[in-house]
């Protein structure tokens, strides 16, 4: 076990008192398990990840890290059980690759920060885990988001630390990045046997990815398990259904509901009805096998009402007329 | 080795070298320029005790010789001390004199040497209780600076909390002014306007410990400062103790800038400017590399601008402090402009 808690509630306090967000919860950690913490901004998420990262102090409950509870551990002690992937920007211009992951390794260094070979060792392992060769002597400033998020992966990898807590790291980074870093994140749980959390809003790829789901709803409303299982019991399609748009319970990816104002007869088979449909249900027009229109996909063309048509775009506005 | 990696450490060894030999030549001009030229192997003479000018071995020992190693000392104390500033406070613009280090000297200094006259008896002062006064005064001011930074996230709120600082002292130095006698008020000024003149051997005995324990200081807090520069959540992340490195950056920083600017008044620009150009050389943002660097290059700076004080000739010297001014602020937006912008 990497990390536990036990009837952990977490929350504000003020001077009015104090406030649960989220909780009482338990949870379990292990080896080489990805972790996807889902949950709107404002339902705890950036809370729990401080509280479990010995930053802030739950309102009750206690976190253990191994063995030890975590409220007894100083910075230095825990330094070498977590280690951190933040939201926060760097702003140095002179700071290359290399060198910043090489600070992942100060935990281990004694006064002075004198690295031995071996941490330079760990050092190359991470950059070759998060296939940062070709950048190592670039400077942050020279960095795309994607590979400074890469960069900062890499230290945390260097940190050499069971559990890696990253909030957010998806954030601002173009979609195919998104998946990337997700992916790398998964791919070094593995290899690594590393624990690993992830605070995200990328909800199809932790469907996906994660081997376990702590989903928050809203306040006090704190469900884990693994994603099939959250998918099957209808908890995740739940939360994430709100107007327009819902989460398919089948394939775990969002969907537009659409607005049908008529309806007509479809027929035809493979890729070309899939997209036709799609393509019709888009501009409001639904399916109803009763429909006395019907509109026949071919493979080579389409017929509507007896006409030949040879272009979606031209189905579309003849079937609109 | 990689070589990339290889090339940039002889590149970076090079520049030390070089620095080195520089700061070693401009020590030497600054001993050789003056009212009086003399000649370097005259002073190397001097300097093993083999004088043969009575007059020029007193204008050495007794004036010159002080006088750069006071340079020296100074230039290589604030320049580092602007480095920790800007690495701690993550400010590009950090420096002794913009967050009211210096400011906070000013204001210990006037209290003492004018706030006597106010109460009715005059205070008889000396060097030691300028300095003293000085050094409580920079200490004050940087503490509260400090614990200000705690309260506010950006840059440029901090900025302006030191330059408030800065206003604030000012006024209550221009309100003692206004109270007191010409003579105090003329005192006083004299010491703002920075002088590495008044600086001689006594004062040494304890300027130059109190710089080489900051410098020795400041190179055993290079490991939190490189880890500072990921941000202070980070910094704990990989373990670092916040208080205990807060409280040896303020007392760091008062050994550097707070000592001299007590022993030569507030010395403008350097501060600021010279990090920049130690990490513009260097290409690096190791401390370890950019701490002595930026002790060599402070150095070299103002005994250049000594030297410069000395150029309209005969008895006139300039001002250290304009010199400083007329080389750092230009070396600022020359950075500025060349990146696009300030990184610290």
């Amino acid at each position: 076990m990497v990390l536990s808690a036990d009837q952990l509630s977490i929350g504000y306090r003020s001077g009015k008192g104090t406030e649960v967000v989220q909780g009482p919860v338990s949870l379990q950690l292990h080896e080489g398990e990805f972790i996807a913490l889902l949950g709107p901004n404002g339902s705890g998420k950036s809370t729990l990840l401080r509280v479990l990262a010995g930053i802030d102090q739950p309102i009750s409950g206690t976190v253990m890290l191994g063995n030890k509870p975590l409220a007894s551990l100083s910075a230095p002690e825990r330094s070498l059980g977590i280690s951190l992937v933040l939201t926060e920007r760097l702003t140095n211009n002179f700071l290359r690759v290399e060198d910043l992951i090489a600070l992942g390794r100060y935990p281990h260094s004694g006064w002075m920060g004198r690295l031995s070979g071996d941490d330079y060792q760990k050092v190359s392992e991470a950059i070759r885990l998060c296939n940062l060769e070709e950048l190592r002597h670039r400077t942050m400033d020279q960095l795309s988001d994607g590979e400074r998020q890469r960069a900062m992966i890499a230290r945390a990898i260097a940190q050499d630390t069971p559990l890696i807590i990253l909030d957010e790291p998806t954030a601002h980074l173009d979609l195919k990045t998104r998946v990337e870093v997700l992916f790398l994140l998964r791919t070094l749980a593995r290899k690594t046997n590393k624990a690993i959390i992830v605070a995200t809003h990328e909800l199809e790829l932790a469907i996906s990815l994660a081997d376990q789901v702590w989903l928050m709803k809203e306040k006090r409303s704190f469900t884990t398990g693994i994603p099939e299982a959250l998918m099957m019991s209808g908890t995740l399609p739940e939360a994430f259904t709100s107007g327009h748009i819902s989460l398919d319970d089948h394939t775990g990816t969002f969907k537009i509901i659409p607005e049908i104002h008529t309806r007509i007869r479809i027929e035809g088979e493979g890729t070309r009805l899939h997209w036709t449909k799609k393509a019709l249900e888009r501009n409001g027009i639904g399916i109803a096998s009763d429909s006395g229109e019907l509109l026949t996909v071919n493979p080579g063309n389409w017929i509507w009402q007896g006409r030949e048509i040879h272009s979606l775009k031209e189905v579309l506005r003849m079937v609109m007329l | 080795m990689d070589p990339v990696l290889r090339k940039h450490r002889q590149k970076q060894a090079g520049i030390c070298v070089a620095l080195a030999i520089l700061t070693v030549v401009l020590f030497l001009a600054d001993l050789c320029y003056g009212a009086v030229s003399i000649s370097l192997s005259e002073i190397i003479d001097i300097l093993s005790g083999k004088a043969t000018h009575a007059g020029h071995a007193f204008i050495i020992n007794d004036f010159r010789l002080p006088k750069a190693i006071t340079a020296l000392t100074a230039g290589a104390a604030i320049a580092v001390s602007g480095l920790i500033m800007q690495t701690f406070f993550r400010n590009p613009l950090a420096g002794p004199f913009v967050l009211g280090v210096s400011s906070g000297a000013s204001l210990g200094v006037a209290l003492l040497v004018m706030a006597g006259s106010i109460f009715g008896s005059f205070f008889i002062y000396g060097q030691w209780a300028i300095i003293l006064a000085g050094l409580i005064g920079s200490a004050l001011v940087l503490t509260l600076v400090v614990m200000a930074s705690s309260k506010v996230n950006d840059p440029v709120s901090l900025l302006i909390i030191g330059l408030m600082f800065g206003s604030f002292t000012s006024a209550i130095v221009s309100v003692l002014q206004y109270f007191s006698i010409p003579e105090l008020v003329q005192a006083y000024l004299f010491w703002t306007f920075g002088s590495l003149s008044g600086v001689g051997w006594e004062q040494l005995s304890w300027l130059v410990p109190a710089v080489v324990a900051g410098l020795l200081l400041s190179l055993m807090l290079r490991k939190n400062l490189n880890l500072l520069l990921l941000g202070e959540h980070y910094a704990v992340s990989l373990g670092m103790n916040v208080k205990r490195n807060r409280f040896l950056v303020i007392v760091v920083t008062c050994l550097l800038a707070g000592v001299v600017t007590a022993f030569c008044g507030p010395i403008a620009f350097l501060g600021m400017a010279v990090p920049h150009l130690a990490r513009n050389l260097m290409n690096t943002a190791d401390h370890g590399k950019l701490i002595p660097v930026t002790a060599l290059l402070g150095a070299i700076l103002l005994l250049f601008c000594d030297i410069c004080t000395q150029l309209p000739g005969k008895d006139l010297a300039l001002p250290i402090n304009a010199l400083t001014s007329l080389i750092g602020a230009p070396v600022v937006i020359a950075i500025i402009l060349k990146r696009n912008k300030a990184s610290f």
